[in-house]
């Protein structure tokens, strides 16, 4: 299983991960209340996707399991007003990956 | 060479079973490809460099470990082919029942949708692909009987041309070809009569090679052609 830190740690290497290709300009800490999705968001729409396809890997070799991060199977997140949460993300891979 | 890091690029092709992506898969192993193939069935191609999975393309979760699977073994994908699809009817709209319509719609659209998907994840990651799926000429004709057929294949257009806009900043191009006749597996079970009305109806009146198709799947994935995206190419043409 994924605890809700090691997801948060996951997402921070993804985002570190895009940082160093050049993606993200800015220095981004994740946390709990950061947002992916929406309103606020560090991303654009090709990093959100970069993100999340980064951290599926992630994600699944962690676990040394394949994993899918199905966005409309989050809890919280509404693909109709477009909000995603770090932490609504981690306690999904914490969810998924039990 | 695609990628100069690697001695080998790495092509996927759907539908390696028979037909076009049969020929393609032959075509690119010959030309110093590694190819990952997979089809509903077993397949005939032993070549070394060719890795065979049994993958239903409409199944989501068996494209989504199938690419998996392929980049485990690859490390990335380099051109991604979208061949497989069905032709298995030619009824009228008014006869076509939902379940045939179905089958177009899973194979065809639902099929290259979660192949092209799951691939362009990969070069995503990697900021670096082509893709290239395949149309017909039927969506120029017009042809009575291919209502089902043809809408899908325009489907695979438009869902290629918006994936080419959605990519094209990571250094990926999205292609579509839209060969005219071919002789497949498919085609042969057309009577005489029906493949010579066809052929008339395009300005090249011949039937389109394997090797034809090839060379524009070749120039789609030259490393020269990323700012070529969102194209359709339509052989034998039809004005």
């Amino acid at each position: 299983m994924i605890a809700i830190n090691k997801a948060l740690k996951l997402m921070q290497d993804s985002v570190n991960s895009m940082q160093r290709s050049g993606m993200i300009k800015e220095l981004i800490v994740v946390s709990s209340d950061t947002v992916i999705l929406g309103k606020g968001s560090f991303l654009d729409s090709l990093g959100f996707v970069t993100f999340i396809s980064d951290l599926e890997e992630r994600v699944s070799a962690d676990t040394g399991k394949d994993h899918y991060l199905i966005l409309t199977d989050i809890q919280d997140a509404n693909s109709y007003q477009a909000f995603l949460s770090a932490g609504a993300l981690a306690a999904y891979i914490e969810k998924i990956t039990v | 060479m695609l990628d100069d890091h690697k001695q080998q690029p790495v092509m996927v092709i759907t539908g390696t079973s028979k037909g076009l992506g049969y020929g393609i898969a032959n075509y690119y192993l010959f030309n110093g490809f590694c190819v990952a193939g997979c089809s509903r069935g077993v397949s005939a191609i032993t070549h070394e460099n060719y890795q065979h999975a049994q993958v239903d393309v409409s199944d989501e979760r068996q494209v989504q470990e199938w690419v998996r699977q392929i980049k485990r073994k690859n490390g990335s994908i380099d051109v991604l082919v979208c061949s497989a699809g069905v032709l298995n009817s030619f009824l009228h709209m008014a006869l076509t029942p939902g379940s045939l319509l179905q089958s177009f719609l899973n194979t065809n659209i639902a099929g290259t949708f979660y192949v092209c998907r799951e691939v362009a994840k990969t070069m995503l990651l990697k900021r670096s692909g082509s893709i290239i799926t395949i149309s017909s000429i039927m969506t120029q004709l017009h042809e009575q009987g291919t209502s089902a057929y043809s809408a899908s294949k325009s489907a695979i257009t438009e869902m290629t041309k918006v994936l080419a806009k959605e990519v094209a900043p990571m250094n990926i191009n999205c292609n579509v070809i839209a060969p005219s006749f071919m002789h497949t597996d498919a085609t042969d079970s057309f009577s005489d009569q029906y493949s010579v009305a066809l052929l008339e109806k395009q300005t090249i009146k011949r039937a389109v090679t394997i090797e034809e198709v090839c060379n524009i799947i070749s120039f789609f994935a030259a490393p020269e052609s990323r700012c070529v995206t969102g194209q359709v190419i339509h052989m034998g043409l039809v004005c």
